[in-house]
């Protein structure tokens, strides 16, 4: 399996800026961010005859950005786990709740309930757009999302805007 | 009014995809949504500019599996790819020929196949690779459709997405390769200052032609086009 040069370079030119501030919305860092983009790049070049045939291939690259950004947060927990988010570059207050709701996510969901938590309440989709983006069904995620829900308020790992809407 | 275009739409329509027509209507009499976009529009061109973004373009390219393959250029368009053989005579450049030297005044709008020789080619042989290179006289979006010797019009590049795509700096950047398929064909690059859809841009050039044949001088509103013919044979 390969890629034309030309292809590749395409494609990046095309989806990689998009790429790079999604995953560094989720890992806080730019390098890491970086990293994240390159490892979404490398699994596309690997599968780059399925890519293809994607008929939206937005929600396959939001997909695979958002397994490789968790991955990273979570090699990243056990490389340093004292690290703080507020050590990261961007310290707005949304980023750093969100980082921080991750981390929660990452040490207490599994790896599904993370993806379906990040999209939902840090990327703000609707739960069509999560089904579409993890290739699930809208009435998995449906039923998903409610104990979902529960599980992250138990926690203590719902976002400040979610709890207001209780 | 509908709920305002999620993060995934917006990425969706900075990098030259089709939002579902409602959340078109939507982004057309949204203010707040017009604005986000020219937002992320300036955000991403700003990453592109990062030497970041080079470096792990240069880290990707160099990796063995790139290069290793080549794919047809219209994968999209299977008409052009089952046409029988043209045995025509060739047509060549139609819009911006060459100078004596083969080479290009900077800044004019310019689309190309080039062979081996890193010349531009008008005419090839099926299983001949080529490269598409585009110059979009300052323009910031670009589009190729391709015309078949049936008039059909169909998408070249970008290779994914329903809209332009970001344009190439330079006079002549090469922004794919492909793998000659049976069936001559014309290229028409659109050039302009906003995404054009496909659907709108197909329809439009299919309205433009004249006997299933780009015209000698295309003119279509608010778009600067170039045009290249590549004859194919067997």
């Amino acid at each position: 399996m390969g890629i034309p040069r030309q292809e590749l370079e395409a494609l990046y030119r095309q989806y990689a800026p998009v790429l790079f501030r999604r995953a560094r919305r989720l890992v806080g860092r730019d390098a890491e961010a970086w990293d994240v983009v390159q490892q979404v790049f490398e699994r596309l070049m690997t599968t780059s005859e399925a890519f293809r045939r994607e008929a939206s291939p937005m929600t396959w690259l939001w997909r695979i950005t958002t397994n490789v950004a968790l991955n990273q947060l979570r090699s990243r927990s056990l490389r340093e786990p004292d690290g703080k988010v507020a050590d990261e570059a961007e310290t707005t207050d949304d980023g750093v709740e969100a980082r921080n709701l991750i981390s929660v996510w990452l040490k207490q969901l599994d790896e599904r309930e993370a993806s379906v938590a990040t999209l939902l309440y840090v990327d703000g989709l609707t739960q069509e757009e999560v089904a579409d983006v993890l290739g699930l069904s809208r009435k998995t995620i449906g039923r998903e999302v409610e104990q979902l829900r529960q599980k992250a308020a138990a926690l203590g790992a719902l976002p400040k805007k979610e709890l207001a809407h209780g | 009014m509908a709920d305002h275009l999620s993060a995934l739409e917006l990425d969706i329509a900075v990098s030259g995809g089709t939002l579902a027509p409602d959340r078109t209507a939507h982004l057309g009499e949204c203010g707040d949504c017009k604005q986000k976009l020219e937002r992320e529009r300036s955000a991403a061109d700003a990453v592109r500019s990062r030497p970041e973004f080079s470096a792990t373009l240069a880290r990707l390219s160099s990796q063995p599996s790139v290069g290793a393959k080549v794919i047809p250029l219209w994968r999209r368009a299977p008409v052009l790819m089952t046409a029988a053989l043209a045995a025509a005579a060739a047509l060549v450049m139609i819009i911006n020929p060459p100078t004596a030297d083969d080479s290009r005044l900077k800044g004019s709008a310019n689309v190309e196949l080039i062979g081996e020789t890193s010349h531009a080619v008008k005419s090839a042989k099926v299983g001949e690779r080529l490269q598409l290179a585009l110059g979009a006289a300052g323009k910031p979006y670009a589009m190729v459709l391709g015309v078949d010797e049936h008039g059909a019009v169909d998408a070249v590049w970008p290779l994914s997405g329903q809209r332009s795509g970001p344009a190439p700096k330079g006079a002549r950047t090469v922004v794919s390769g492909f793998e000659v398929t049976e069936g001559s064909l014309t290229l028409v690059a659109l050039y302009s200052d906003q995404p054009l859809e496909l659907g709108e841009a197909s329809k439009t050039l299919a309205g433009a032609l004249k006997d299933g044949k780009v015209p000698a001088t295309l003119e279509l509103p608010g778009i600067v086009t170039a045009t290249a013919h590549l004859e194919v044979s067997k």
